[in-house]
């Protein structure tokens, strides 16, 4: 039975041409197709944009990373000179103190 | 085929002629309708022309074909546009149909196979129309080999069951 049904499906299955004139029409109607081997300058355009949009940007932020770092670094500095203005001030007070001599600005020899 | 990959329309329509029974068989078969068979016959011979460049051999060609157009088929056979519109009882035979001894066996196993689920008229038209080993449609469709021979198989038993129950019917009808 199954050598049978097998036998009918070769023949229900068999090739089949199309209408006449399929290939002609085929040929007739073919698509435009990218030359072999022939680049493709608008992607390669649109990969380049794409690159230098992605270097200004990164340029960018480390410019303003930078820029900010610079910003601390000069705060720190600011504070440190401020600091240690206000403590040689201290110590130009304390020295005066316990040597009025040196109010006059003379030394010891000159004394 | 270098011509035609060269862009020599004439020559590619010499490949055409040389495929076309292939690739109109199995569409018509896959959806027992001449006029979508002959569209996606079109399209896949324009898909072909565009990705001719990357065939290898004339055996790559024939796989490349039969693929594309099993994949094409089973797709149109699964949009919802195409089942409301697929009535198998109004789509005539095309005209170079085999004659069989029994006028009646030969039209029902058609209409049997179109009725079978994509998965399996795909591998049934494949064995049979194609002439193909399960180990070739298993290559083809990317399965297993086991996965091919049940479906074979199982195909093979609904095609033989509905097929009695339908010839009995037509008997009993005409006596």
């Amino acid at each position: 039975m199954n050598d049978h049904l097998e036998n009918e499906l070769r023949a229900a299955l068999a090739r089949i041409q199309p209408p006449e004139g399929f290939a002609d029409r085929v040929a007739a109607n073919l698509p435009e197709r990218p030359r072999p081997g022939r680049p493709r300058y608008s992607l390669l355009a649109a990969a380049a944009a794409i690159f230098a949009l992605l270097f200004v940007m990164r340029f960018e932020q480390v410019r303003q990373e930078r820029q900010k770092h610079a910003e601390v670094v000069r705060q720190q500095l600011a504070f440190a000179l401020r600091f240690t203005a206000e403590k040689l001030s201290v110590i130009d007070a304390r020295l005066r103190r316990s040597a009025p001599e040196l109010q006059m600005g003379k030394t010891k020899e000159e004394l | 085929m270098r011509r035609a990959v060269a862009g020599d329309k004439s020559a590619f329509a010499g490949i055409v002629r040389e495929h076309q029974s292939l690739v109109f068989s199995v569409a018509y078969h896959f959806l027992r309708n001449g006029e979508l068979a002959e569209d996606i016959a079109q399209e896949i011979f324009f898909d072909l022309y565009r990705s001719l460049p990357s065939i290898k051999s004339p055996l790559h060609l024939m796989a490349w074909l039969r693929r594309t157009t099993i994949n094409r088929c089973i797709d149109q056979s699964r949009s919802s546009a195409y089942r409301n519109e697929m009535q198998l009882d109004s789509l005539a035979e095309p005209a170079c149909m085999h004659q069989f001894a029994d006028p009646l066996a030969g039209d029902m196993l058609r209409r049997q196979v179109a009725a079978l689920s994509e998965s399996y008229r795909a591998v049934v038209i494949l064995r049979y129309g194609e002439d193909l080993e399960p180990q070739e449609i298993a290559k083809l469709l990317n399965l297993p080999l086991n996965t091919v021979k049940s479906r074979l198989h199982r195909a093979l038993q609904t095609l033989r069951t509905k097929l009695e129950r339908g010839l009995e019917r037509k008997r009993r009808q005409t006596a």
